[in-house]
């Protein structure tokens, strides 16, 4: 097996395009996941034993089964109870329910690492629930969540070629039909690869730096 | 005297029988020594079927299992692989053939050996009831470019499309043919396309009102598949082609074929040089 430059050259453009659907994907779904996540993170923390433990619940069984099998309950069988998505909204909505029960962590550690005081002090200035969580708590909780909501965000854009599974044309499919039909993997597979490289690489590199500069804020 | 004559005799025959098995292929010597030939099979009946507890039938894999025990090797293992996959399958020596109904098509022939035909039928779509769009040929899809279509990824049908029209974005795949009548089913598709005989199969099992067949689609040629051999395995596949020739030349052939629609006279009218002219 060979490396054929003519391959690799075929290929690029579909690719090209499979990489935008990649980026697309992975920016909607770290969006639901960062909403939702949020708002599991609040609600964990409601008065009602009744919310908080139906949470845990669905939160469970969400991060306790595949992505994969998620991808094909809504996909194939949500249609026959007349809930029907386009494969591509399938996808990010899966993806997105999926990271936020992670996200919902992230978010929750966060809240907690506020001091008991400052709540407080909220209250004392008489802020409403929305003015207490607007000016008082998310403006100190959410900087050292960045790092590792950053890391999540890279970990789904990996994860994206799972949506190949519903036929959605992303970058690994788009890959995966050149080489069904012309039936080479090695020039596809490799170019996928680094093309996956090129995005995660930068990126993690990104999430450090935010890392770092945050604990020097910190001790600072 | 006589006992040297015997002596000789014996001598000559144990030589002829050494011959004939230094003139089997490597590739049998081996099959036949692990007991088992490994087949890709893509699970779409009547071509391939994979039953529930793992065992592997349908025409083309009952047809290399007859013929594979002519030639001494008593079991088919097989492992599902999409179309498209199974040419870098056999290139890779995953599998030792392919035996799913894989048509002889000339771009083929250049990665992959086959051989002589076995399986042989004509094209067909799944349509919703009534066929609302009208759709005969590749070409009346190729007219409407919002139809979409699915069908499998590096199959027959997907050439037969894109030589004839229909553009890249109108063609969902799907990774097994259930998956593609489910979303015919759901309407994320229009039409379904597939050979004629597993088309009919998953319509008859699917028995759905809402769907109906189109057989055969017109401004196609009649898909012929046969196994399929890793471009090494030229003397093995002559093996092949010699038991296969023998069973058909026996009518066990059409027996094995027959109850599963397929017609062995139509088969016979097709050889693999007239399909694959530059494929040796």
């Amino acid at each position: 097996m060979e490396w054929n430059w003519d391959h690799a050259f075929a290929v690029l453009p579909q690719l090209a395009d499979g990489l935008v659907v990649t980026i697309q994907a992975t920016i909607v779904a770290s969006l639901l996941a960062y909403v939702l996540g949020l708002g599991i993170a609040i609600l964990k923390m409601s008065k009602s034993k009744f919310t908080r433990v139906s949470l845990y619940w669905v939160t469970e069984f969400v991060r306790r089964t595949p992505i994969l099998v998620q991808l094909y309950v809504v996909f194939y069988v949500l249609p026959d109870f007349g809930i029907f998505l386009e494969a591509f909204t399938c996808g990010v909505i899966v993806l997105g329910i999926h990271f936020s029960t992670y996200t919902s962590e992230v978010f929750r550690a966060g809240i907690d690492n506020v001091p008991k005081g400052q709540w407080e002090a909220a209250k004392s200035l008489n802020y409403n629930p929305l003015q207490t969580w607007k000016n008082v708590i998310l403006p100190q909780a959410i900087p050292p969540m960045i790092p590792p909501l950053a890391n999540y965000l890279i970990t789904m854009f990996k994860e994206t070629p799972l949506l190949a599974a519903i036929t959605v044309v992303e970058l690994f499919r788009a890959a995966d039909q050149y080489s069904n039909s012309h039936y080479t993997y090695l020039e596809p597979m490799t170019l996928v690869g680094i093309f996956f490289l090129i995005v995660s690489i930068p990126s993690a590199m990104l999430a450090m730096k935010l890392e770092k500069k945050f604990k020097q804020a910190k001790t600072a | 005297m006589k006992k040297i004559i015997s002596l000789f005799t014996c001598f000559f025959i144990v030589l002829g029988f050494t011959q004939v098995s230094y003139a089997e292929s490597e590739t049998l010597k081996r099959l036949k020594k692990q007991g088992y030939a490994t087949v890709a099979v893509a699970n779409e009946p009547p071509y391939s079927d994979i039953k529930s507890d793992g065992y592997v039938t349908g025409a083309a894999p009952d047809v290399a299992r007859a013929v594979l025990n002519v030639l001494g090797v008593p079991d088919l293992k097989a492992e599902v692989i999409m179309y498209g996959a199974m040419i870098p399958a056999l290139q890779a020596r995953r599998v030792d053939m392919a035996t799913s109904g894989l048509y002889i098509k000339p771009g083929r022939c250049e990665s992959i050996i086959y051989s002589e035909p076995d399986l042989c039928g004509a094209e067909a779509f799944a349509v919703p009831a009534g066929n609302p769009n009208n759709l005969l040929t590749y070409e009346d899809i190729a007219a409407n470019p919002s139809l979409k279509m699915t069908t499998c990824a590096g199959c027959a049908e997907e050439k037969y499309a894109l030589e004839r029209g229909v553009s890249a974005d109108q063609i969902v795949y799907f990774d097994a043919p259930p998956s593609g009548i489910k979303m015919l089913q759901q309407g994320r598709v229009d039409v379904f396309a597939l050979s004629g005989l597993g088309t009919a199969d998953l319509l008859n099992k699917t028995n759905d009102p809402n769907l109906e067949l189109v057989m055969p689609v017109t401004g196609v040629p009649m898909g012929c598949a046969g196994a399929a051999f890793n471009k090494d395995d030229l003397e093995f596949r002559s093996e092949y082609n010699m038991a296969l020739a023998m069973l058909k030349a026996t009518g066990e052939f059409a027996a094995i074929i027959e109850p599963y629609g397929f017609s062995a006279e139509a088969t016979a009218s097709k050889s693999y040089l007239t399909q694959c002219p530059d494929g040796m």
